[in-house]
């Protein structure tokens, strides 16, 4: 059975549809001007407070330090040349095989050492020991970073990012010889 | 035959009339223009959802900033870009990584004056109170040396308020 084609079909317009033109182009227009405003690389930011600049010796810097550092509220990660991570200031019932002395005599502390994996920082190890602290001391959100001289700016962010996503948000830096730990 | 013939002349004409309709017909035809139409409203509804109004700050090619999981917007701040070969000023070379590293100071002095004389600037303008901001942009693979020198010269400067620049 054969179909009769539509009548609509050899209908022609009679001028009666909306003149969508004028519309066609503030998009043409609207469009590329958004297409240049999307965004690609989505950027962010990470706080640091450095302290004020104050004009005491760096001996007495050092001893300020010291004694800030008895408060023990505050963790100090150092990241090494050698690609360990060693965490001061940590809290005394957090056991670990990794424990080291640094320094002599009155100044010497103890550390956790995490060793480096296949010649990486281990920022997982990291990750557990932190996770572990602010379990049982939810209140702690200071840290301080030291490093070396020759470690990578993103190595150092990456722990700082660590650190900052297990609820460590007030992040700084210090400069190792303030807090006893002069190294090469 | 004259019916035959009247037969034919009424064919042909109204042949000659259907040709004239086509022709008008045609004339009045226009391009269907809601396809595309439709097609650009959703692609408007995307791009108005993706835009933001976040400052969009310029990084250059030679600088491959590190990663973060941080969600915290960009501000506009005083900028300091740090490549493998250069430190810039809001965009301005302002001395070499070499030249630096070959100093052995704790601080960059040409970076503090510079540092001050915005920092003057921005005082004696009054507008707003003086936050001290730097927004610091530095390659992944930069030394934390570096990094430190620039630290310690922000510091000094009144320029406490370091931001680190990240990709999210």
């Amino acid at each position: 059975m054969a179909f009769k084609p539509s009548e609509g079909l050899s209908r022609t317009s009679d001028g009666q549809s909306l003149n969508l033109i004028p519309m066609l182009n503030l998009f043409l227009v609207l469009i590329p001007m958004l297409i240049t405003m999307v965004v690609t690389v989505k950027l962010t930011i990470m706080q640091l407070n450095l302290p004020s600049p104050d004009k005491t010796s760096s001996a007495q810097k050092q001893k300020k330090s010291m004694k800030e550092r008895e408060k023990r509220d505050d963790l100090i990660v150092v990241l090494t040349n050698e690609k360990n991570i060693l965490v001061l200031g940590y809290p005394e019932d957090i056991s670990s095989n990794n424990i080291i002395r640094l320094g002599k005599g009155k100044n010497a502390q103890s550390a956790i050492r995490i060793p480096r994996t296949n010649k990486k920082f281990s920022f997982d190890m990291l990750n557990r020991y932190i996770v572990r602290i602010r379990e049982n001391y939810p209140d702690w959100t200071k840290v301080r970073f030291g490093s070396d001289d020759d470690v990578q700016y993103g190595d150092i962010i990456s722990a700082m990012d660590l650190c900052r996503r297990n609820g460590l948000s007030d992040i700084n830096i210090v400069d190792l010889n303030t807090v006893g730990l002069k190294r090469k | 035959m004259n019916n035959l013939i009247k037969k034919n002349i009424h064919r042909r004409k109204l042949s000659n009339a259907s040709f004239v309709r086509e022709k008008t017909a045609k004339k009045v035809l226009t391009l269907n223009i809601t396809s595309l139409l439709d097609v650009m409203i959703i692609l408007l509804i995307f791009l108005l959802m993706n835009y933001s109004n976040v400052p969009q700050i310029h990084i250059s090619k030679n600088i491959q900033l590190p990663y973060s999981t941080s969600n915290e917007n960009l501000v506009y701040a005083t900028r300091i870009s740090i490549s493998k070969d250069w430190i810039l000023l809001d965009g301005e070379p302002i001395i070499a990584v070499d030249e630096v590293k070959n100093r052995n100071s704790k601080d960059i002095p040409i970076i503090m004056n510079h540092l001050k004389a915005r920092a003057a600037n921005q005082k004696s303008r009054g507008i707003g109170e003086f936050e001290g901001k730097i927004l610091l942009q530095a390659d992944r693979e930069i030394r934390f040396e570096l990094i430190k020198k620039i630290l310690y010269s922000c510091g000094k400067t009144e320029y406490n308020n370091i931001l680190l620049t990240l990709i999210q």
